[in-house]
């Protein structure tokens, strides 16, 4: 009788809005507020018809069961849920807002987290969903799911529900070992219902600030209460290279667990084996920040540790007796329990599964596939050589006039970079020069001693200074990864301060180097392009690397006017190399790239 | 079936009202611009709500919500079992956790006006006249499935007023005891802890306090609903509606006794009526089967009980029997009943 006499007083809720246009005359709503409601409404409308084609039904093979997911890479990557898809196996169907069912396989997942990014196979461009920032949603705000709930859409169009943001920050307990865990999420009370699990939450301007995948579901069934839950889409976004990576995502601890005392949030439990622990953090340290914010809660230090994958390069700031110290360490795995499956004695046909392997996601921390890995690296690298822009036709070469600042002095360098990728470097020293070049053949180095060297790449690589030339030498070839080598994604690290691919381009002779390209822009929208380069992860002082920053475009091609040399990975600046001038030359001296013309 | 039929024919009327009220309403021009017209409702209510923690009997949860009424520490909640025990606590929003006592109560409409030691220098106006009309934009806020802790601010859901109606809630109907008129409302409040919590305007104004769990014992639905802040005002001062004057009215008796022997789940045979009594003068006689108390249908000498129990004197109900293969209905006003 209650939900009968509900959906009477709802009913007639709709009806007010469908008769609004003849109660108008008499309304004491003026004419210009009518006009807001209208203009609200068709703009919301507008971003629903926006990113109505990039909300996918996911199904398993069976096509019983599912769940929802939305396309963020015009590739055809989509996110969804990790449960969707520990249902679902490693492939299934996808069916998207134009009525047809399309495969998918899976490219990594994220069990701590709840997400998953699948590859859906269909003729390219996909419609896309921008991605928005969910660290300026405010409670209050409007929201908007979209999904398939109780699997209902026969032609697979979506289903939009709109409710407001009801509470952000939220911690909601996982399941398992450290699994299903939604920390920092978004509470809304816009309708989530099983089905809508893996879908997108928009806010008004249809940009995507979480991914929804449970509610308040203990007591009342399966059914919406009210309570629905968003995984934060900027969580994602530091998971996503991991996940891209074909991994099994591992979420990071600093293996030290941190109480709130009245003098504030205090280490009462460290692992002393820990990185952290080999650094100096003691019992007792109060903490005072962690990756820049100020902490003041255990439970607030708790949320934004769930947000971190492992290995990400943490900043910990803790004070002890009124002096504070700073750590930067890499953050250990949180561990998943094995997949039981009971052990069975081997027989010869078939070999018992791995724990790990039983269900066919791979490793926790592990490539899951080697080829796809390798596959989707490529994509990257193409995707950052598109980014360093097209060369004008009447200009060949591009000459940087650059400043180096190192302890307070100022030197001056000069770089000319071809368009087929050759280079020279000049610094002066003393009376004489000193320079680096590539001939299109063999990297050299001319040193103080009027010596010059041919170095392989990878030696060549470990100065930054050549390496200001070779990466984006390489990076414009045509198959960037070939020219080298092969190109393997390793997962997420930071870089220049953000959330990076890492790279590593391994040469014939085995030896590597890293690069780290961005994963999202400045506006927090997917894209690749070069953030560092180095030998070495943590760059240690005797390898150091090198960050690429404040881009511009003269003469078309992107040029990063600014390159600084760091070490550790902490990132602490060595050199800071500021171009001060770009000028383009359209024609160029071929013996100004071999050591014989220095 | 706890609304008659007159209900619907209501909601059929309220309809139409409705089509004018949604779009005169100011707040639907305000709230529909963009985001954040509702940031400061919510900043301001959640300033004003407390979490409440005290004691889980079984199944029942061990937390709530309340909002403040005074500047002395007042706190308004719904009534509860989980409010009886000398640990009760409530958590301002600052995050400060306070003990609290139980200082009034009230049986009908499932209130309970608790009092802690601190001052509360931001507290709701429960004002009569804030009074909302059905297409209004409301926003519940509430600690349901305890969703904050400490200082986090507790979630909102947004709503708007559905209807100004009485719920007259019973054993055998809903596990709710209330009688009295009731906000219906949109927003999903009903949930474990979140009774208590404040439904406010757009303009963050408080007009009502999410009622308990009300789950419909035939259908299993929920009933999403507010105590009126008229309501919430008499409790407040001290005074009662009159449908719970503190003194409460004579128990009203029939003037007739059931049939026992078939125990609380036999039928509701008349088996003796007091000469000269209500019955007696209305013309019931034994062997008469009751069936329906003002339009409450009676299956069972236990559903007789619970409804007689209500009664009160002098006051006129309606009484269905059924005599052969008649159904007789007859008028008939209570006595005041002789203490047992």
């Amino acid at each position: 009788m209650y939900a009968k006499l509900q959906s009477v007083a709802v009913a007639f809720t709709f009806f007010a809005i469908f008769v609004r246009s003849t109660v108008a005359q008499e309304s004491p709503v003026s004419p210009a507020e009518f006009e807001l409601v209208e203009a609200a409404e068709s703009a919301r409308i507008a971003a629903i018809e926006k990113v109505y084609g990039s909300v996918v039904a996911i199904y398993g093979n069976d096509r019983k069961g599912g769940g929802s997911g939305v396309i963020f890479d015009s590739a055809g990557y989509a996110l969804t849920n990790y449960h969707v898809v520990s249902g679902a196996g490693l492939s299934g169907w996808a069916g998207l807002a134009d009525g047809k069912l399309y495969r998918w396989k899976i490219v990594g997942i994220d069990p701590g987290g709840d997400v998953a990014i699948i590859d859906i196979d269909r003729e390219k461009p996909f419609p896309i969903s921008r991605l928005g920032d969910s660290s300026t949603v405010r409670v209050g705000d409007w929201s908007m799911a979209m999904g398939n709930p109780f699997l209902l859409a026969e032609d697979q169009r979506p289903t939009v529900t709109l409710g407001i943001v009801s509470g952000i920050e939220r911690y909601q307990y996982g399941e398992g070992m450290n699994e299903l865990v939604y920390g920092n999420c978004i509470q809304v009370d816009s309708s989530i219902n099983p089905g809508n699990s893996g879908g997108p939450l928009y806010n008004l301007a249809g940009e995507v600030i979480g991914i929804n995948g449970r509610g308040s579901f203990e007591e009342r069934g399966r059914v919406n209460v009210g309570l629905g839950y968003a995984i934060s889409i900027n969580q994602i976004k530091n998971f996503l290279p991991d996940i891209m990576a074909t991994k099994v995502a591992q979420h990071g601890s600093l293996d030290a667990l941190f109480t709130n005392r009245r003098e504030g949030v205090i280490c009462s439990t460290i692992n002393l084996d820990s990185p952290i622990a080999t650094l100096g953090l003691q019992l007792g340290d109060r903490l005072v920040e962690f990756e820049g914010e100020p902490i003041r809660t255990a439970n607030q230090f708790t949320n934004l540790m769930t947000t971190l994958p492992a290995d990400w390069p943490a900043k910990v700031i803790v004070e002890r007796a009124g002096e504070r110290l700073t750590f930067h360490s890499r953050l250990l795995p949180l561990p998943y329990a094995a997949k039981q499956s009971a052990p069975k004695p081997p027989t010869e046909k078939k070999p018992i599964p791995t724990p790990e392997t039983a269900n066919g996601f791979g490793d926790p921390g592990g490539i899951r596939d080697a080829k796809q890995n390798q596959a989707i690296a490529g994509e990257l690298l193409l995707k950052a050589q598109t980014s360093l822009g097209e060369w004008s036709e009447d200009v060949v070469a591009i000459r940087l006039q650059d400043e180096i600042q190192s302890d307070g002095e100022t030197t001056p360098q000069t770089i000319v970079l071809a368009a087929d990728g050759r280079f020279r470097i000049d610094q002066p020293q003393g009376a004489g020069v000193i320079a680096w070049g590539y001939d299109g053949k063999d990297y050299w180095r001319l040193g103080k001693d009027r010596v010059t060297e041919t170095l392989s790449l990878s030696r060549a690589l470990r100065d930054p200074i050549f390496t200001q030339g070779i990466v984006l030498a390489h990076l414009r070839h045509e198959s960037p990864a070939a020219e080298i080598g092969t190109a393997r994604l390793e997962g997420g690290d930071k870089a220049a301060d953000q959330i990076a691919y890492r790279l590593r381009i391994v040469d014939s002779e085995g030896d590597w180097f890293h690069l780290w390209l961005s994963v999202v822009d400045n506006a927090g929208q997917p894209h690749v392009e070069l953030l560092k380069s180095g030998t070495d992860a943590d760059a240690p002082s005797e390898r150091p690397a090198l960050t690429w920053s404040d881009w511009r475009s003269p003469k078309g091609v992107r040029i990063p006017f600014r390159r600084i040399v760091v070490t550790g990975i902490e990132e602490s600046p060595q050199q800071i190399i500021v171009t001060k001038e770009a000028s383009g030359l359209n024609k160029i001296d071929d013996a100004l790239f071999t050591h014989r013309g220095s | 079936m706890i609304l008659s039929n007159h209900h619907f024919v209501a909601f059929a009327l309220l309809g139409v009202v409705l089509a004018s009220v949604v779009w005169a309403s100011p707040h639907v021009a305000n709230a529909a611009e963009t985001n954040g017209a509702f940031a400061g409702a919510i900043k301001t209510a959640q300033a004003r709500t407390v979490k409440i923690y005290g004691a889980g009997i079984g199944r029942v949860a061990g937390y709530g919500t309340g909002v403040i009424v005074s500047g002395e520490g007042e706190i308004l909640t719904a009534a509860g079992a989980y409010l009886a025990t000398p640990n009760l606590r409530v958590g301002l929003p600052d995050g400060s956790i306070h003990l609290a006592k139980v200082i009034r109560r009230d049986q009908n409409l499932q209130l309970a006006l608790l009092s802690i030691e601190a001052k509360t220098p931001q507290f709701f106006t429960v004002d009569k006249k804030t009074q909302p009309l059905p297409g209004d934009w409301v926003l519940a806020i509430a600690n349901a499935f305890k969703v904050a802790d400490g200082a986090e601010p507790m979630g909102v859901t947004l709503g708007v007023v559905s209807s100004r109606t009485r719920l007259d809630a019973r054993r055998g109907t809903h596990d709710v005891d209330y009688a009295d008129d009731v906000l219906l409302i949109d927003a999903i409040t009903s949930n474990p802890g979140a009774a208590g919590g404040a439904v406010v305007t757009a303009e963050g104004d408080l007009v009502g306090l999410v009622g308990k769990v009300a789950v419909s014992n035939q259908t299993g639905t929920r009933l999403n609903y507010a105590i009126p802040a008229d309501l919430l005002a008499n409790f407040v001062a001290g005074k009662s509606s009159p449908e719970t004057a503190t003194e409460p009215k004579p128990k009203g008796s029939l003037g007739f006794r059931l049939f026992q022997l078939g125990g609380r789940n036999g039928p509701a045979f008349i088996d003796r009526v007091v000469k000269g009594g209500p019955a007696d003068r209305a013309g019931l006689r034994a062997d008469d089967l009751v069936v329906a108390i003002d339009g409450s249908p009676i299956k069972n000498v236990r559903e007789f009980t619970e409804k007689a129990d209500s009664l009160v004197a002098g006051k006129e109900v309606l009484l269905i029997v059924k005599r052969n293969n008649q159904l007789i209905q007859t008028p008939i006003t209570p006595t005041e009943a002789k203490p047992k």
